[in-house]
């Protein structure tokens, strides 16, 4: 058994990157052009994802170099808008994320528009909350983007109602090419050390902001895109696209 | 020039810069946390906006070690103790009174351990967030992007930078200014969260390898997909119960 270390680590995240861009710079740039022509029609691109997925929409939002029209879905916002108490959105014998119809709650919580697009990201892509707002977004008409781990979604059986598995109901799949479970690191015992679906979720979100301001320029349409706050002009600028925007993301 | 692989390019810079010169201070940090958690002590860690992103890597996941809590400042608000709306304030950083806030919300033992996320180094909250657990004793890791903290003025009244507050910084290598692509004249993308992840599950292997050579357990957490991952993770978890999810 090798040894743990932070350069095994290192070099095995160096490599999974690199497989990310091999395998899937096609379907990062599919997924742009959707996002891409969403924004060309004054659409917002939601983005959601459980537990830790939660960093990928953090990527994608609110600094400079950041594409203004992106919006994250957060189960806390039905604690922040008064809708559940926080008692409520913890109660440990009810969990919340796995309570009926809270996809089409969450759905309704927000200003949603037909010209939208989603994308919802999940290791397992196997699990209720994920697969019922992918429901949901498709039977709403809008374009959905999955990011999941394909090793991980393919090994699990669904615990869905609908039998589905998340990858089943996107337009475009982008695989983190993270192992099943997450953990990347077998140690001499049962447990596998270091996760790394955020570090590759993360260099997916920056590549599709990447791909779609590309996209966008390639079809003449004015990227929507923060500045960094150096001149009057590029605060200036940021502000328009907050009021743009303002209510929808 | 073509967006994503420029993009790649000054990723894997960022990542050569930090296995050249972060290895022994990830070292040196990765000792204390795990003599912290020898002696049952949590690392408590905290970032603002998208430097949450370094605390979330670290706490509660498979592969990952058990004694870790997440400030996080949205809990002000859940909590009742602020707004949404003050919680949306563009002035949050800046107003020093937020870190004692986050502070009483939890329940910190004199063991613990901090780690400290600011990109700039300027903030304010995060700088007097530093000071307060140095005042009460604490060991505190700073984690910032060194260009970027050298071209920023700190927001605190002490003028203080993050670094001048810590026992030991650690740098993401993330360049100055962030915007690590450039395309037709439009600045783009930033890497300086994407970094941070690195360190800080290069920080996960350390500090295991430091358990494992000291002769002590590791409390890996593990994932959902192994047989009796609940069992084992409950029994982890239960040691720490009011302190790691306070």
């Amino acid at each position: 058994m090798m040894e743990i270390t932070m350069n095994r680590f290192y070099d095995e995240v160096l490599e999974l990157i690199d497989q990310v861009y091999e395998k899937e710079d096609q379907n990062i740039k599919k997924a742009a052009s959707l996002c891409a022509k969403s924004i060309a029609n004054s659409g917002v691109i939601h983005v959601f994802g459980s537990g830790h997925s939660i960093g990928f929409g953090l990527e994608m939002k609110d600094r400079p170099g950041s594409l203004a029209p992106v919006h994250n879905i957060e189960t806390t916002d039905f604690v922040l808008r008064g809708l559940f108490s926080l008692a409520e959105f913890k109660d440990q014998d009810n969990i919340f994320e796995r309570r009926p119809h809270i996809a089409d709650q969450l759905y309704q919580l927000y200003d949603i528009r037909p010209e939208d697009v989603f994308i919802i990201i999940s290791n397992s892509g196997i699990n209720g909350v994920v697969i019922d707002m992918a429901l949901t977004a498709k039977e709403k008409g809008h374009p959905l983007v999955v990011v999941t781990s394909w090793q991980h979604t393919t090994a699990e059986a669904s615990r869905h109602p609908s039998g589905k598995k998340l990858y089943e109901l996107a337009d475009v799949v982008i695989d983190n090419c993270g192992p099943q479970g997450d953990a990347l690191m077998q140690t001499e015992g049962k447990e596998k050390v270091c996760s790394v679906s955020s570090i590759t979720g993360a260099c997916i979100a920056q590549s599709l902001t990447t791909e779609i301001i590309l996209d966008l320029q390639r079809n003449k349409i004015e990227v929507p895109l923060f500045l960094e706050e150096k001149e009057e002009q590029s605060k200036k600028r940021n502000q328009e696209l907050k009021e743009k925007y303002r209510g929808r993301i | 020039m073509e967006g994503t692989k420029d993009f790649v390019i000054k990723l894997k810079k960022a990542m050569e810069e930090i296995k050249d010169t972060q290895q022994e201070k990830i070292k040196i940090a990765s000792k204390m946390m795990g003599e912290c958690m020898m002696e049952e002590g949590l690392v408590q860690v905290f970032g603002l906006g998208h430097a949450r992103e370094f605390s979330m890597e670290l706490g509660y996941r498979a592969g990952g070690l058990m004694p870790f809590h997440q400030f996080n400042a949205k809990d002000l608000a859940l909590r009742g103790k602020i707004s949404a709306q003050q919680l949306q304030d563009e002035d949050f950083s800046k107003n020093c009174e937020r870190a004692t806030q986050l502070w009483n919300l939890y329940n910190i033992h004199p063991k613990d351990l901090f780690i400290i996320v600011s990109f700039s180094g300027a903030e304010a909250v995060a700088i007097e967030m530093a000071m307060k657990a140095k005042e009460e004793g604490h060991t505190v890791i700073g984690v910032v992007s060194k260009a970027c903290s050298e071209n920023s003025d700190s927001q605190h009244p002490s003028q203080k930078k993050l670094e001048e507050v810590v026992d030991l910084t650690l740098d993401t290598c993330a360049p100055y200014p962030d915007l690590v692509v450039n395309l037709d004249g439009l600045h783009a993308n930033q890497i300086a969260t994407l970094c941070g992840n690195v360190v800080a599950q290069m920080l996960t292997a350390e500090t295991y390898r430091y358990l494992k050579e000291s002769g002590k357990e590791c409390p890996v957490l593990l994932s959902a997909n192994i047989e009796g991952a609940d069992v084992h993770n409950r029994s982890l978890s239960s040691k720490y119960e009011g302190r790691w999810n306070s």
